[in-house]
This record gives C-alpha cells, structure tokens and sequence, in this order.
C-alpha cells in the first residue's frame, strides 16, 4: 500500500505537472512570405543625336564634333551574388570610313536617383559591331524618370587620325547604337 | 513502458521522414530559383539612332604674304633679270563626295601685266608637316597669268593643308621679259599693282 500510494503520488503530482503545461497560451503561427525579383529595365530619353563634321577655317582639320542630349534610365534590384553592367554597340549601320565615333558616359545624375549606381569607364569606347562596357558594377537601384536623369552619353564623331584622311567623303548616314543592361554573377 | 518506447521510436522515425522530405523540398526549390535564376540572367536593351553627316565643302586662303616684284639690271648692257617670289602660301580644306575632284586655280582679277612682260605662276605640292588626305598635283609648268582661270594644282580630294603661316601651296610668281627680241621695246617704268584670285573649284561631280 505504502509502495502504490507512493505510485499515487507521482501519478497525482504528473497530472498536476501537465495541467500547469496546458496553461500555456496557444499561439498560432503563419508565413507570410515577402519576395523580390531580381530585375533590370533601360531605356533611353529618346533625344535625336545628329552629329555634324566641318570646319569654317582653311588649312583645318573638320574638327570633332559632341553631342550630349542622351540621358540612359535603369531599375535595377540585383541579388549579393550579382552586379549589372551596361554595354554598348552597332547594332545597324556603319560609322563612315575615316571617322570614329566614340561613346562615354557620365556618373548617373543623383537628383532623382538612389542605389548603387555603379562606375562609367574612364576612357571612351569607340563604338563598334560588339558590346562594350560604359558602366560597371551596377547594384540595386533607380536613376529617376526625367528626361535629364540616368546616365548621360557624350558622343564624339571625329576623323581617325590613324588612317588618311583622304577616306572621308561626304556622306549622310545614321547608325542604331543599343545599349545593353546585363548582369554578372560572382560564383 | 514499452509502448511509451515504441511511441518514441516512432516518432522519431516519422521526423526522420519530414526531414527527409523537407530535404528533398529544399533541393527542388533551390533548382527552381536556380532556373529562375538563370531566366533572370536575360539582357535588358534599348536602342537610339545617331545621324552622322558630313557635308561636301571647301575652305581657301592665303597667308597674306605680300607679294613685291622688280625688273631690273645692274649690269651694263644686260636684259632686266626675271625675279621671282616665293612667300605667298595657299591652304585649302576639303571633303568631296566619292570619286570626285576639285582643282585650284588662279586669274588676274584686277589689274593687268604691264606689256612686254608676262608673270607665270606655279605651285609646289602641298607642305606635309600638318596636312594629310588627298593633296592633288600641282601642274608641271608654270602657267601665264591672265584673266582667265587656269589650272594650278588638279586631283584634290579630301585633305586639309595645315593652317600655319607656311603650310599649304606654296606660290612661286615670277616675273620677265616677254619675249624680248620683239617686245622689249614696250617695257615702261611703272609700278603695277594685280590682283590674283586664287579659286578651290566645286567638286567635279557638280
């Protein structure tokens, strides 16, 4: 008897154990799950390049001529293991024989923008047929919308001092210059 | 006490089970974003045109060199001596379409050679320390300044001459007796004051 009331006990002081666990509150749980997509959107303020070649000097070289007007917009949500880059390139027509045009961008403008906006290179690329890098190391980020945010593009057409420049004729032509947002990946 | 264990054992070997399907679950979300991922990787583009335009045109002058001859002699019984000039250069820029040439060419615009005497011109090639393109060929001979355009220098393409003082065409005027066994006699003293236009034609596709 000693022995089952000894039992009793235990059992007695078990239930009143779990009773003190079924006094703790009931939560209930639910996941709420939040994603971003890594994207990238472009797109150019659509501003008309026209670059002229001349000069108003006898004995002168036509001299090279700029032009400043095109600002390139990005979105951009990268992930950790990724940067964006843009490049550019021909992808219809031909520069004019004798002559280079070369492309440059500026640091992203920063009224309207935020993020990591990335480095421009620091020498011009002279444009051709295969893609070329304007601006590295693209993060997540925005340039703004305005037709003057984003990345402004200096174009300079100029003769090719590395050929003669008898190849020069008078000519009237238009080129498609794309430009490529792309990411790369770190592993 | 038994049961209790074999409840346990049960469990454990249903939680190892979860774990294995959540393993697997794992595996096959991984790839999903993997594939998503590489879906991700397509390139965003956008394009601009960019119009190139060089017009066809040229560009003459003259350094301004002024331009001074005398006949003359010091010796008795000698014909005056021809003298000659060269100061006076010529440069030019040019851009022509395909396949086509210009010329220079050069006339008395005001003025007139004083009888018994002729004035030719000619032209060397174009100097070459700041010029480049295609600089034409001067003429082999000098010609007879008259009031009539005539040609100096042919073939010219696109090229410029350089705009320093000597850069371009350098001119070499000279001035004689015209034939003298017949016209010496219609040489006055005098000074003649001319005026040469020198002229980069239209490009001969024109």
């Amino acid at each position: 008897m000693k022995k089952s009331g000894l039992i009793l006990i235990i059992l007695v002081g078990s239930l009143l154990l779990t009773t003190n666990a079924w006094t703790q509150e009931w939560i209930a749980g639910d996941n709420v799950t939040l994603e971003v997509f890594s994207f990238a959107l472009i797109e150019t303020n659509h501003a008309p390049i026209s670059l002229t070649l001349t000069t108003s000097t006898a004995g002168e070289i036509v001299a090279p001529s700029s032009n400043s007007d095109l600002f390139v917009k990005i979105s951009s949500i990268s992930s950790w293991s990724m940067t964006r880059r843009i490049t550019a390139q021909i992808s219809n027509g031909l520069v004019p024989n004798g002559t280079i045009l070369t492309l440059q961008s500026a640091p992203s403008t920063t009224t309207n923008s935020g993020g990591n906006l990335g480095s421009p290179v620091a020498t011009p690329i002279i444009l051709s047929g295969n893609d070329q890098i304007l601006v590295n190391q693209i993060g997540t980020c925005y340039t703004g919308t305005g037709i003057n945010d984003g990345y402004q593009m200096t174009f300079t057409w100029a003769p090719d001092v590395s050929t003669n420049y008898s190849l020069i004729e008078t000519i009237t032509t238009s080129v498609t210059i794309v430009f490529t947002l792309s990411s790369q990946w770190w592993y | 006490m038994v049961m209790l264990l074999q409840f346990t054992i049960l469990l454990y070997q249903q939680n190892n089970f979860i774990m294995k399907e959540s393993g697997l679950i794992l595996i096959m979300l991984v790839g999903s974003l993997l594939l998503c991922t590489n879906a991700w990787t397509q390139d965003s583009s956008a394009g601009d045109n960019v119009s190139l335009e060089i017009s066809s045109f040229s560009l003459i002058e003259t350094n301004s060199a002024p331009v001074s001859l005398s006949l003359t002699t010091s010796t008795a019984g000698a014909i005056v001596a021809s003298t000659s000039n060269s100061d006076l250069f010529i440069k030019i820029s040019s851009i022509l379409p395909n396949g086509t040439n210009r010329e220079i060419t050069a006339r008395v615009s005001s003025g007139s050679v004083p009888t018994g005497t002729n004035l030719t011109l000619v032209s060397a090639p174009c100097t070459t320390i700041n010029s480049d393109g295609d600089l034409g060929t001067p003429a082999a001979t000098p010609i007879t300044l008259s009031a009539i355009d005539q040609d100096l220098v042919t073939g010219i393409g696109t090229c410029y001459t350089g705009t320093a003082y000597n850069d371009g065409y350098q001119m070499t005027f000279t001035w004689g007796p015209d034939n003298p066994a017949t016209n010496y006699g219609l040489i006055e003293s005098d000074t003649y004051n001319l005026i040469v236009v020198f002229t980069i034609t239209a490009h001969d596709g024109n």
